[in-house]
C-alpha cells in the first residue's frame, strides 16, 4: 500500500526521528553517590513515628468517647438516684401534710374543732362594728 | 513447539482453578449479601444487642386539687443468681432485716442452681440502696485471704408499683391494682384500659448477660398513663370519712355511707364508707369489703322516699303543701294494716306536717289520691330502677316492680318508702333533684383527664332531666325544712345561722341470710342552705345496734360534714326568713283567720 512518490520523503523523516531518539536514550542521569542517597532508617523511623502518633490518636478518641459513655451511665445513676429522692421526699410532705396529721397538730397546739360554722360581717364603716352570724 | 503446548495447557489448568475459586466465592458472596442477608442480619444483630422493654407509669388518680390518691412509684424486684452466691447463709443473715424478711425465707431463695430467681417484690429504692451498701461493707471488711466469700449475685429489676398516699381515706371508690399491676377494684378497675400506660423499648449491648454502659439506645418511649382527676376534694372526704366511721362505731352498725354532692353539676365531693380497706394491703381483705356499698349495696330508702311520693301529687295538683289530711296511727289497706313508728291519736296533718313527723299513714293517704302507673312514672323520674350513670363501677340499678305487678299492698308500701330498693347514690339523687329545682342531674366522681404530656381534658357537663316543676321543688324545699326544725324528726341535722332541709329516713333492712326484714336502716338526706342549695349530702347507717332512728344517727353526720362543706367553700347564711307552712289543722285554720282578718283590715 506504500506509495512509490513519498519513499524519499519518508526515509528523510525516518532518519531525523531515528537520529532524534538516539540522542534522547542516551541522555545522561545524574551519578549519585553513597552520601547523597535517602537514608532508609530516617524513612523508617519518620513512618514509625506517624504509625505511632496515629495509633495513639485512635487510642485515645476510643477511649475519650468509652470515658462519655461512662460518664452517662454515671449520670443516668444519679438521675435515677435523685428521682428515688424525690419520691420519698413527696411521701413525707404527703404525710405532713394531709388532714388526720394537720388535725393531730392542730389539737396538739390547742386548737378546737368547730361545731357550728361563724362569719364576720363587716358592717359600715361609720358604724365601726361587726356582726357574727351564725 | 512441544514446550508451548505445555504452557498453553497448564495455563489453561491455572485459568480454570482460578476461575472455579473465584466462582466459588463469588456463590458465597450473593449467598450471603443477597440470598441469606436478611437471617445474617438479624442474626448478628442478637448476638450483639438485645431488645428489651420499658415499663411505663400508670396514669394516677387525684383529688379535684390535684392530690393523689393512686400514683405509681418506682420499685425494685430483688433478683438473684444462686450459682454465683458463695455463703447463702451468709447473705440471708445481711438482707432479712433490710428486706423485712425472715433469714429462714431469704436462705431458701438464694440456695440452689437457678440463674434467676425473685427474692423480693417491689422493694423501695431506699431498700435497694441500704441492702447493696450492706452487701458492699461487708465485702470491704474481708481480708484477701477470703476474697472468694464475697457476697454477689444479686441484681436490680426496676420497675413501678402503686402507692395510696391516703390509705383508707377513699379506698372503696378508688380500688386498687393486682401483682400484676392491673386494676382489680374500683375506679381502678373501670379506668384500667385509660390509666395504663405504653411500655417503651430499647436496645443495648450485651456483655456477658449485662448491658454495656452506653450501648442504651431508646427505640420507643414509654408513655406514662392518663391522669384521672376526680370531683373529690380530700378534705370534704377526710371529714365525711371520720364522722361515718365515728358513727357506726357508735352505733355497733355493719356499714355506714356518706355523699357530698354538687346538684348542679352532679359532681360527688365526698364518697365515703365506713368499714373499708386500705388498698395499699389488700392481702387479708375480704370481698364483701372491698364493694362499694354507696353503688352496689341496695336497700329500701323508707321515709326519705316519701319525698317522691308527696312530689307526685303536688306536681300532679292533687294536694297542695296545707290540704288536710284525717291521720290515724294504723291503716287497713287490702286486708293488711300500715302503721305509724309510733302511736297516736288521729291528728289532722298537711302533707308538711306528714313530712316532718314522718306519717306513714299520711303518706299512704297522699299517695292513695294517685294511681298506681302516676306513681309509678315519678319513681322511674326520680331515678329508681335506673342506673344513675354515674360511671361507678357495678353500680346496682335498684330495684322497681313493675307496676303490672303491683299488689293491693304494693302501692300503699311503696308510698312510705319500702317495697322497692335503691342505692345510696340514687337516693342522694333525688334529693338532688329537689334541691335543683327540680333537674336531675346524674353523678359524677369525673373531673377530667390528664394525658401524658399533662394536657387536661375536663369531663363535659353533665346532663339533666326534669323531674317536677321549679315550683313543686320550692314548695317540697319549703316543706322538707320543717323536718329539720323542732317539730321535726331531725333537729340534730340543723345548723345553726343556716337554712336547712331535709328528709330522715328509718327503714326496715332485707337480712340477705334469711331473705326477711332484720334490723334497720337509719338515713338521712339534707340540703343547705335550703332555700338556695348548694351541696345535698346523705348518710345512710346500716344495722346499728340500740337507737336506729334516722335523724338520731343520721342527723349529727349529716351536721358535721354540711358545716365543714358551708365552711370551707365559703358559703355565707342567706339571711332569709324560714316561714314554714303549717303542719296540721289547727295551724291551717289559724292561718286562714289571720288572712281573713287582714283581708277585713
Amino acid at each position: 500500500m506504500a506509495i512509490p512518490v513519498l519513499a524519499p520523503v519518508n526515509a528523510r523523516s525516518k532518519k531525523i526521528v531515528t537520529g532524534k531518539t538516539s540522542r534522547a536514550a542516551l541522555r545522561l542521569v545524574p551519578d549519585l553517590s553513597s552520601r547523597e542517597r535517602a537514608d532508609r532508617k530516617v524513612f523508617v523511623i519518620f513512618l514509625s513515628v506517624i504509625g505511632g502518633i496515629g495509633l495513639l490518636g485512635l487510642l485515645a478518641i476510643n477511649t475519650m468517647l468509652a470515658q462519655d459513655a461512662f460518664e452517662l451511665a454515671h449520670l443516668q445513676t444519679q438521675a435515677t438516684a435523685l428521682s428515688d429522692q424525690r419520691e420519698a421526699i413527696m411521701r413525707q410532705i404527703d404525710q405532713a401534710s394531709s388532714p388526720e396529721e394537720l388535725a393531730i397538730r392542730a389539737i396538739a397546739a390547742g386548737m378546737v374543732p368547730s361545731q357550728s360554722p361563724r362569719f364576720l360581717t363587716l358592717n359600715t364603716p361609720q358604724a365601726n362594728s361587726v356582726t357574727l352570724k351564725g | 513447539m512441544a514446550n508451548f503446548s505445555l504452557s498453553r495447557s497448564r495455563i489453561g489448568v491455572l485459568l480454570f482453578s482460578f476461575l472455579l475459586i473465584l466462582g466459588l466465592i463469588a456463590f458465597r458472596l450473593v449467598d450471603i449479601q443477597a440470598v441469606q442477608a436478611h437471617s445474617y442480619a438479624v442474626r448478628a444483630a442478637t448476638e450483639m444487642s438485645t431488645i428489651s422493654t420499658m415499663p411505663a407509669p400508670r396514669g394516677a388518680l387525684t383529688d379535684v386539687n390535684g392530690v393523689e390518691f393512686a400514683r405509681s412509684v418506682s420499685a425494685i424486684n430483688v433478683v438473684v443468681d444462686q450459682t454465683l452466691i458463695a455463703d447463702p447463709i451468709k447473705f440471708a443473715e445481711i438482707a432479712a432485716p433490710i428486706l423485712s424478711m425472715s433469714v429462714g425465707d431469704v436462705e431458701k431463695q438464694v440456695t440452689g442452681k437457678r440463674r434467676w430467681n425473685l427474692v423480693e417484690r417491689n422493694v423501695t429504692p431506699a431498700t435497694w440502696v441500704s441492702l447493696k451498701s450492706a452487701f458492699s461493707a461487708y465485702n470491704q471488711s474481708l481480708g484477701k485471704k477470703d476474697i472468694s466469700k464475697r457476697l454477689f449475685g444479686f441484681f436490680p429489676e426496676r420497675g413501678y408499683t402503686r402507692e395510696y398516699p391516703s390509705g383508707t381515706l377513699i379506698g372503696s371508690l378508688i380500688g386498687f391494682v393486682n401483682q400484676a399491676g392491673v386494676g382489680a377494684a374500683g375506679l381502678e378497675s373501670s379506668m384500667n384500659s385509660m390509666l395504663t400506660g405504653v411500655e417503651g423499648k430499647y436496645s443495648y449491648a450485651n456483655g456477658y448477660g449485662a448491658e454495656i454502659p452506653g450501648s442504651q439506645q431508646e427505640l420507643v418511649q414509654a408513655k406514662t398513663g392518663t391522669t384521672v382527676r376526680l370531683t373529690i376534694d380530700r378534705d370534704v372526704q377526710w371529714i365525711a370519712s371520720q364522722a361515718i366511721s365515728d358513727a357506726v362505731k357508735a352505733s355497733h352498725a355493719i356499714s355506714g355511707t356518706v355523699i357530698v354532692m354538687d346538684p348542679k353539676t352532679g359532681q360527688i365531693l365526698a364518697h365515703a364508707t365506713a368499714p373499708t380497706f386500705d388498698p395499699n394491703n389488700t392481702k387479708k381483705v375480704s370481698l364483701a369489703l372491698m364493694r362499694n356499698p354507696s353503688v352496689q349495696d341496695v336497700y329500701e330508702p323508707g321515709s326519705t322516699g316519701k319525698v317522691m311520693t308527696l312530689s307526685a301529687a303536688l306536681e300532679e295538683g292533687k294536694i297542695t303543701p296545707t290540704t288536710i289530711f284525717t291521720v290515724p296511727d294504723s291503716l287497713k289497706v287490702s286486708n293488711r294494716y300500715f302503721r305509724d313508728h309510733e302511736k297516736h291519736a288521729t291528728e289532722t296533718l298537711t302533707p308538711t306536717g306528714i313530712l316532718a313527723i314522718s306519717s306513714n299513714v299520711g303518706a299512704i293517704k297522699v299517695g292513695q289520691k294517685l294511681s298506681n302507673s302516676t306513681l309509678y312514672s315519678y319513681l322511674k323520674k326520680f331515678g329508681v330502677g335506673t342506673n344513675t350513670g354515674s360511671g361507678l363501677p357495678g353500680e346496682s340499678q335498684g330495684v322497681l316492680p313493675d307496676v303490672a305487678h303491683w299488689s293491693g299492698t304494693t302501692a300503699p308500701t311503696v308510698a312510705f318508702g319500702q317495697g322497692y330498693s335503691v342505692t345510696a347514690m340514687q337516693a342522694t339523687s333525688i334529693f338532688a333533684a329537689i334541691a335543683n329545682d327540680g333537674i336531675r342531674v346524674s353523678p359524677t366522681v369525673i373531673a377530667g383527664t390528664s394525658d401524658s404530656d399533662g394536657h387536661f381534658t375536663p369531663s363535659a357537663n353533665r346532663d339533666g332531666i326534669r323531674v317536677i316543676s321549679s315550683t313543686t321543688a320550692a314548695e317540697l324545699r319549703l316543706m322538707l325544712e320543717s323536718v329539720v326544725s323542732v317539730n321535726g324528726t331531725a333537729p340534730e341535722a340543723a345548723i345553726p345561722g343556716y337554712r336547712v332541709a331535709g328528709k330522715t329516713g328509718t327503714a326496715q333492712r332485707v337480712d340477705e341470710s334469711c331473705h326477711c326484714y332484720r334490723g334497720y336502716t337509719a338515713s338521712f338526706i339534707g340540703f343547705a342552705p335550703a332555700d338556695k342549695p348548694r351541696y345535698v349530702i346523705s348518710v345512710t347507717i346500716q344495722g346499728p345496734q340500740g337507737i336506729h332512728w334516722g335523724g338520731t344517727l343520721g342527723g349529727p353526720v349529716f351536721k358535721k360534714v354540711m358545716s365543714f362543706v358551708l365552711q370551707s367553700r365559703h358559703i355565707s347564711p342567706t339571711n332569709t326568713r324560714f316561714t314554714a307552712y303549717p303542719l296540721n289543722g289547727a295551724q291551717v285554720a289559724k292561718m286562714q283567720i289571720v288572712a281573713i282578718k287582714k283581708a277585713i283590715k
